[in-house]
């Protein structure tokens, strides 16, 4: 077992601890223990769930790069991609899961979708995609390169209309001018890109289970280059809507800009998001350091974790602007506030499930033969159909 | 500690409620007789009862019931319910408020009408404004296509219904209303943290016509919820809950349909304005200004 691993699965398992309380919270007491009201509705899980779902597509990204498109360099890198993008769709999926009202209806989901609602279309996405991703666990441990190659294309296709399409969940809403974008879809998706990457990058530094030889210097320059690349797109992509939509001055889109910067909670957007998940992983990438693996790999955690800031800082600051600026007053309510801070509960619960994915993958990665030796397995498999040939 | 004095007091007769209204209606029209027709000052009885004139606030009521009797006479496909709000006579009483959350028997958290004030002007030149705020029952409503499990649709009618059984309680509707006019229904109770949960809070509600009995954990609670005209009065022949009660007569309701209702005669007012037109919601909710 990694040493690695051997650190994080106590860590882990405490993490779940938490979830474990937070979950007969929520099971026990329903939604008199969560922090978010009506003029608010969506709270932390949300954030997260839009976020881990971008990483899962952001993971898949690196999968498709070498099944579909032959990147030889991410030869290793690919055989964690999948796990992190299953993993992460799995912890996205379980908190959206716990946020509904009615939990066991989940399933009208399936029998009575609406067509003309993306969140319905989404869902019948993430199903497609989640088999995809299964699909792809099996034909990697039978080495099968033709399927493998075929699931890369389907899956990245499903990435390419979830990742856009949870940006258009936010777009299509008139009734929230700080969300209502042509150009949030395509932030979604390249900030997906990044914070999956990202993440795959830490992974594959953390855990590394071969040598420091040609091949691992390969796909640390790629990586390397793909994660600038990635947040230079980013970037232009962020100041492009803030510019345009800031200028503008339509006063809600200023308003939920204000409390980004300035509000009660400005740390997440100029400490996390910007300095943390941007200007910090840039100057690591970019500096003759960032050709070293622990540098691209810290690197990698920055940007996932200022991208999970980012998540929160764009669901948020939408809701938190009333519909009419004294609608709050006009009925008072603890759950009739623009006012959220998440609570005991969410955090436990937001924690656990991380935890549990995290172990999930690290659990994976030590127990799974093809994940765990690829590099023995694959030289052995080959050598037993040779024998069988 | 006076009323119980009283009670057990044996010189004091015990007045029955009936007793009571009876007495008090005799000489509330004893009083009014007199100021209404001096010279017949000792007449009492019903015959003396003053009429209500024919352009009286109470007449305005009686009109728009009978537009809802008539209206429901008609086909569902052939209504369009309709409700415009008189902003100079409304005075911030929040009785429609009130009366909604007990006709609805709403839990903590839930309102329907909320009556949104603003402070307009500069001292010394100030005044408020109150703009209640009901569902607006739109034309185009931006909540019902995000719907990822067709649980709310516009009835033939108008009136944008929710069904409470098929809501998954996702939320998306909320955000995607542009007059935050849903909340979501926590499954909290007014007595929760108290030893005992009270009889009101258990009473069913008759929402779209069926009743709803309130556990904490089984619908509505889990779900959005929404003003819908009080659609279940206006099946039995009623007006809002709104409606009746608004003490300055500034809410009116019918049927668009009907050229003859009140409603359509305040929707050709040309002093009227609908909330956030620009967005293309339609709303059937007018505002007089």
């Amino acid at each position: 077992m990694l040493k690695a691993s051997k650190l994080l699965i106590p860590l882990l398992v405490v993490a779940m601890g938490f979830g474990v309380v937070g979950l007969w919270d929520r099971l026990a007491y329903g939604k008199a223990h969560l922090a978010f009201g009506s003029y608010v509705p969506w709270g932390l899980w949300v954030g997260l769930y839009i976020y881990l779902v971008g990483v899962s597509g952001g993971a898949f990204l690196l999968a498709f790069l070498h099944h579909g498109l032959g990147i030889a360099a991410l030869r290793r890198v690919a055989r964690y991609a999948v796990p992190v993008a299953l993993a992460s769709l799995g912890a996205g999926l379980t908190l959206v899961l716990l946020d509904l009202g009615q939990m066991g209806r989940f399933w009208y989901l399936f029998v009575r979708s609406s067509p003309s609602s993306l969140l319905a279309w989404m869902v019948w996405v993430y199903t497609i995609y989640s088999l995809v991703l299964l699909a792809m666990l099996v034909a990697m441990a039978r080495e099968n390169r033709a399927a493998l190659k075929w699931l890369a294309f389907a899956g990245f296709a499903l990435v390419v209309t979830f990742g856009g399409g949870e940006g258009a969940l936010f777009g299509v809403l008139g009734s929230k001018p700080f969300w209502n974008s042509g150009i949030l879809p395509v932030r979604f998706l390249f900030s997906a890109f990044l914070s999956g990457a990202a993440l795959v990058t830490f992974a594959m530094v953390l855990f590394r289970r071969w040598p420091a030889d040609a091949e691992a210097e390969a796909a640390g320059v790629f990586l390397r280059r793909l994660l600038l690349a990635l947040l230079a797109l980013n970037i232009v992509l962020e100041f492009a809507e803030i510019s345009v939509t800031l200028y503008t001055g339509l006063p809600a889109v200023v308003e939920a800009y204000r409390l980004v910067m300035f509000g009660p909670y400005w740390w997440v957007f100029w400490v996390v998001q910007l300095a943390l998940g941007l200007v910090v992983p840039v100057l690591l990438l970019a500096s003759p350091a960032g050709a070293r693996p622990a540098v691209i790999g810290l690197a990698g955690l920055l940007i996932a974790i200022g991208y999970a800031g980012s998540k929160q800082n764009l669901v948020l600051p939408g809701l938190a602007i009333p519909e009419f600026r004294t609608l709050p007053e006009a009925f008072v309510h603890a759950r009739l506030t623009v006012t959220y801070f998440p609570s005991a509960t969410e955090w436990y619960l937001a924690v656990g499930i991380v935890a549990a994915a995290a172990l999930a993958f690290v659990v994976a990665i030590e127990v799974l033969p093809f994940l765990k030796n690829h590099e023995e397995w694959g030289a052995a498999k080959r050598a037993s159909r040779r024998l069988a040939a | 500690m006076k009323v119980s004095d009283t009670e057990s007091s044996p010189a004091v007769p015990s007045l029955s409620r009936r007793g009571f209204l009876q007495s008090a209606t005799a000489i509330a029209a004893g009083i009014a007789a007199t100021a209404a027709a001096p010279t017949s000052a000792g007449a009492a009885g019903r015959a003396a009862l003053p009429t209500m004139p024919a352009d009286g606030p109470q007449n305005l009521l009686l009109r728009m019931q009978g537009d809802v009797q008539r209206a429901m006479g008609k086909p569902i496909a052939e209504r369009r319910w309709a409700m415009a709000i008189d902003l100079r006579k409304c005075i911030g009483c929040s009785a429609c408020t009130i009366a909604c959350v007990a006709e609805n028997k709403l839990p903590p958290g839930v309102v329907y009408r909320p009556v949104i004030e603003e402070e307009v002007g500069e001292y010394p030149h100030v005044s408020r404004k109150f703009i209640p705020r009901p569902c607006m029952q739109c034309e185009n409503p931006p909540c019902v296509p995000v719907c990822p499990v067709k649980a709310t649709y516009a009835r033939p009618d108008g009136i944008v219904e929710i069904d409470y059984k098929a809501c998954i309680g996702c939320r998306y509707c909320i955000t995607a209303c542009p007059y935050g006019a849903r909340t979501a229904d926590f499954g909290e109770f007014y007595t929760d943290g108290t030893p005992k949960r009270e009889a009101y809070e258990t009473q069913p509600s008759h929402e779209y016509g069926q009743p709803w009995t309130r556990d904490g954990k089984r619908s509505p609670a889990g779900n959005a919820r929404k003003c819908h005209f009080c659609v279940h009065r206006l099946e039995a022949g009623m007006l809002p809950a709104c409606v009746t009660t608004c003490v300055g007569y500034a809410t009116f309701f019918g049927d668009m349909n009907d050229p003859e209702s009140l409603i359509h005669e305040m929707a050709g007012k040309p002093n009227i304005m609908r909330l956030k037109e620009e967005l293309g919601t339609k709303p059937r909710v007018f505002y007089l200004t």
